[in-house]
């Protein structure tokens, strides 16, 4: 065991169970199999990738319990089905196999339920109204008493299937806007009979729910109950509240352990940080907590993402064990690298949520931005290559670098060429903008990486055909990249608009008035326009979608609108740029066709995406043996979708 | 001159993860190790003896009989003989009726200097070397970083204050010394030294061999009590102010705990700046008119 991060790799007690060390996968639906319900083969490698990269504990879930309205079939591996035990016996044998604990977190959606493919109905304590763009629900009907009583015989259900299928333990999930978090905040329970209006009564259902899966999983198993820290909405749970909570909960004396969250699923980032809040934001709400907590552990979670900083938590008292989420996902090996001294060759998670959470809010399952094997451990394992083989890779943005990482790691000769004095392309540009300098963790671990390997890299170093054939490759992967794409209108080409890369580089002479044209639908626009409000220009975005930064990962879209709207940037959506005369901007509604102008114009940013830069490859083809073309030279899409190319060829070469 | 080391064995403090039961860290699973400052004690007596100031190193140690391995350490260190000082009356001991023991011991040998570690990591009361220098009316410095013995009369020392601060003293002897863990590098003994020294004997002596009644040692002869032992509290940290709205909370947790307030240093004549603290009150519902 390494002197270093002795905290975190301490072993602790969890009830009746030892775990090895601090540090646990904490739930997280993942969309590997519908609704979430249960465990697939998918799900299985997952987990068991991060048990064998040395968790202390995995923890399954969020498993929905129960009917989530009364016409919904009920899914294939639903837990209150013993049909389900095999698979849930499987998952736990997988990660037994890594000595790592294994518990299952359950949990009753209520009024977040997804009901709009089956049409049917969403409940909860009471019909209130609650939302905040984009997170919109249907006001819930008002559970009956038969009701809540049903959902307390679904958690007995559910954990009578879980402890037959060997796991160590259940995690209730009392946070996160749940139904269990419905009926123990104010806002969102204003009942008056036993489950609504004092604290005690509020507590009710969590304590019956204690009650019946302790009274099925005895007193060898451990019970874990996720706790809201505060809701961080008005007339919701404040921290007060919530350390009342806590002794509540210890005083059952049926409770092993708490792990404080913050948040209602209203405000993303309260649960899911995004990169604009620091590191482990909401560690103090454990930590207070733990403060009251006499016997029990108490956990953090959140935007942790180093071992250091998880190492300092723990001895620092703040929490007993720390679920780390997105660090695993991007980093399965976490842990073991951390105890062997390899903290350089681990992948910090930066917090760009772009495949992980965003890819889940979008129906995509969860995968990371720059460790596309996240989710594919089985569709794209990376083994020896049978034939050690030349491989050039040109391009050294995160599509060359991905490739050449995994090409080196199977064992090929690769050498890797990139024209600009850094690696990192883009990403490296997007770091730029306020807030987004995590993003060059993302080519800090290239870098090492290809040292590590042996990859014979190249920069400053443009290449030709010419350059390709001499060299003469056994396989040659292009990876160019895109250059921005201009504003096709009357005037797109006047010097005074410019695009975000070079704004963001700080190469483009910008004024003081300025409109941005958010084209693309990610953050590139609006991070420019973060970046020039800062400076003090007055900046106006016009887009022709319902909202700019549409596709964006919608955690980060809350921060970064935040930000915006609180520096008085105006957003002006469904107006597409007609004609630049000049200083004038000339709009047109993409409904009505109402024409619009805007004048004083000094600058004009068109952040309009990407072109493919793909003129090498076309050139090269019928040139070299083994051709191939990814990331944005193929096709201008965003991070997880460069690496994923990356990961795909380098497994093919 | 003889010199007289203290020692105590005390669980291995870096492999403490937690409180054992009831009122005390001991388990006895954990493991066990000689108290880092007593080590440096029986460095720097084995030292003068080395050097010619010293004739004889007489390591004591209250404790169970596992104490013992403890003791042989200090043999294989260097020192002649050792004492084990062992009797289920004197478990519960606190730093009193610990001292009580050792000084009745110490008493009956002819000692020029009495060293201790400056306190133990179990406990760190850093009591017990205080009570017996009182009993044994001879005096007490502890934080002892630097020594030099001059004569069989006196000693003069650098004292550890605040930071980087030393105190030079002069001493006369017979004294008992308390040292801190950078006052020497303790040696390594290898495994085989430690069991060459097992030929040597530990004279053991209960609480009768002592002269002592039950009413003197163990927790009838404790003036302390541990009444409770809770686990560390976690250090400060930044917590948002209740009082802020959810929105703001947040953006003090988004910031860091860097967001400025709005300024709330209000300028201005007398006159002027008490018509603006009136709105202020009344803007913030503080006051109604």
């Amino acid at each position: 065991m390494a002197l270093e991060y002795r905290n975190m790799l301490s072993p602790v007690e969890v009830g009746p169970v030892t775990m090895r060390n601090r540090i646990y996968f904490a739930a997280h639906a993942t969309r590997f199999l519908p609704l979430n319900a249960g465990v697939n083969d998918r799900s299985i490698a997952y987990y068991e990738a991060r048990a064998k990269g040395g968790v202390g504990a995995v923890v399954t879930g969020v498993h929905l319990l129960g009917p989530i309205c009364t016409l919904t079939p009920r899914p294939p591996s639903y837990l209150g089905d013993e049909r389900t035990i095999p698979d849930l016996k499987r998952c736990a044998d997988a990660v037994h196999k890594y000595g790592s604990k294994v518990i299952c977190q359950l949990g009753v959606a209520g009024r977040l339920g997804e009901t709009r493919p089956f049409g049917g109905v969403t409940w909860g304590p009471s019909p209130v109204k609650l939302d905040l763009a984009p997170m919109t629900w249907e006001v819930p009907y008002e559970m009956e008493i038969e009701e809540i009583k049903q959902v307390v015989d679904e958690y007995a259900k559910a954990a009578k299937n879980v402890k037959a299928a060997g796991y160590d333990g259940i995690e209730i999930f009392g946070a996160g806007g749940l139904l269990n978090h419905q009926f123990l905040s104010p806002r969102l329970n204003l009942r008056r009979d036993k489950y609504g209006g004092s604290l005690e009564n509020r507590l009710r259902l969590q304590f019956e729910c204690i009650d019946a899966v302790r009274d099925v999983i005895g007193n060898d198993m451990v019970l874990g109950f996720k706790m809201p820290g505060d809701d961080f909405i008005e007339g919701g749970i404040m921290l007060d509240e919530a350390k009342q909570i806590a002794s509540a909960l210890e005083e059952t004396g049926k409770v092993d352990y708490l792990t404080v969250v913050a948040g209602m699923y209203i405000i993303i980032p309260t649960h899911v940080p995004t990169m604009y809040y620091p590191l482990g934001p909401f560690v103090y709400l454990a930590s207070e907590v733990r403060r009251v907590v006499k016997k029990i552990n108490v956990n953090c979670m959140a935007r942790i993402n180093d071992p250091g900083q998880a190492d300092k938590i723990i001895a620092d008292g703040h929490a007993d064990m720390i679920g780390l989420v997105r660090a695993l996902i991007a980093d399965p090996e976490f842990v073991n690298k951390a105890r062997d001294g390899k903290d350089d060759e681990i992948r910090r998670c930066v917090g760009c949520e772009e495949a992980c959470y965003g890819g889940y809010r979008r129906g995509v399952p969860v995968s990371c931005a720059y460790n596309p094997q996240a989710g594919r451990e089985l569709e794209l394992p990376i083994v020896p290559a049978t034939t050690k083989r030349k491989i050039m890779v040109i391009g050294g943005g995160v599509a060359g670098l991905e490739a050449a990482r995994v090409a080196a790691l199977r064992g090929h000769q690769v050498s890797l060429y990139e024209r600009e004095g850094e690696l990192g392309g883009q990403v490296r540009i997007a770091a730029k903008a306020i807030g987004r300098l995590d993003f060059e963790e993302m080519p800090r671990y290239y870098a090492y990486q290809m040292k590590l390997l042996g990859v014979d890299v190249h920069l400053e170093t443009e290449v030709t055909p010419e350059v390709v054939m001499e060299i003469g490759p056994d396989g040659a992967v292009v990876a160019t990249g895109s250059v921005p794409l201009e504003l096709d209108v009357p005037g797109g080409g006047q010097k005074n608009v410019v695009e975000p890369r070079s704004v963001l580089e700080g190469k483009a002479e910008v004024g003081q008035n300025i409109v941005v044209v958010a084209g693309e639908h990610n953050m590139q626009a609006l991070t420019t326009a973060d970046f020039l409000a800062e400076k003090g220009k007055k900046v106006q975005v016009l887009t022709e979608a319902f909202y700019a930064g549409s596709q964006a990962p919608l955690g980060t879209c809350q921060s970064v609108y935040t930000r915006l709207l609180r520096a008085g940037v105006t957003i002006t959506v469904l107006t597409a740029v007609k004609e630049i005369r000049g200083d004038t901007v000339i709009t047109r509604n993409v409904f009505s066709g109402a024409e619009g102008r805007i004048e004083g114009v000094d600058t004009v940013v068109a952040a309009m995406g990407g072109k493919a830069n793909d003129s090498l490859y076309r050139s090269l083809k019928g040139k070299v043996k083994e051709l191939y073309a990814i990331g944005d030279c193929v096709q201008p899409r965003l991070i997880p979708q460069a690496t994923l190319d990356g990961l795909r060829i380098g497994t093919k070469l | 001159m003889n010199i007289v080391v203290c020692v105590k064995q005390v669980v291995d403090t870096e492999h403490l993860t937690k409180i054992a039961g009831g009122n005390t860290i001991d388990a006895p699973d954990l493991p066990r190790v000689v108290n880092t400052c007593d080590l440096v004690a029986v460095e720097e007596a084995t030292q003068l003896k080395e050097k010619g100031i010293a004739d004889e190193v007489i390591a004591v140690s209250m404790g169970p009989p596992s104490a013992e391995d403890a003791l042989y350490r200090c043999l294989a260190m260097g020192a002649d003989r050792a004492l084990l000082l062992c009797d289920p009356a004197f478990e519960g001991s606190d730093s009193h009726a610990t001292a009580v023991v050792l000084a009745k011991a110490i008493s009956a040998l002819d000692y020029g200097l009495i060293l201790c570690g400056q306190k133990a990591f179990d406990t760190e009361a850093g009591q017990v070397g205080y009570y017996i220098a009182e009993m044994l009316a001879i005096p007490i410095i502890s934080g002892v970083v630097k020594m030099d013995v001059r004569s069989d009369e006196k000693v003069r020392l650098h004292r550890k204050l605040k930071g980087a601060y030393r105190e030079l003293l002069e001493a006369s002897l017979p004294a008992l010394l308390g040292v801190g863990p950078v006052l020497n590098e303790p040696r390594y003994v290898s495994l085989r030294a430690i069991s060459r020294a097992k030929r040597k004997e530990i004279k053991h002596y209960n609480m009768k061999g002592l002269g002592l009644s039950s009413g003197d040692v163990g927790q009838r002869g404790a003036k302390t009590k541990v009444t409770s032992l809770s686990r560390p509290r976690p250090k400060k940290i930044f917590v948002p102010d209740s009082s802020l709205s959810a929105m703001e909370r947040l953006m003090q947790v988004e910031s860091g705990g860097l967001e400025e307030k709005e300024g709330n240093i209000i300028t201005g004549s007398p006159q002027e700046a008490a018509s603006k603290l009136v709105q202020v009150l009344i803007s913030r519902k503080a006051l109604r008119i």
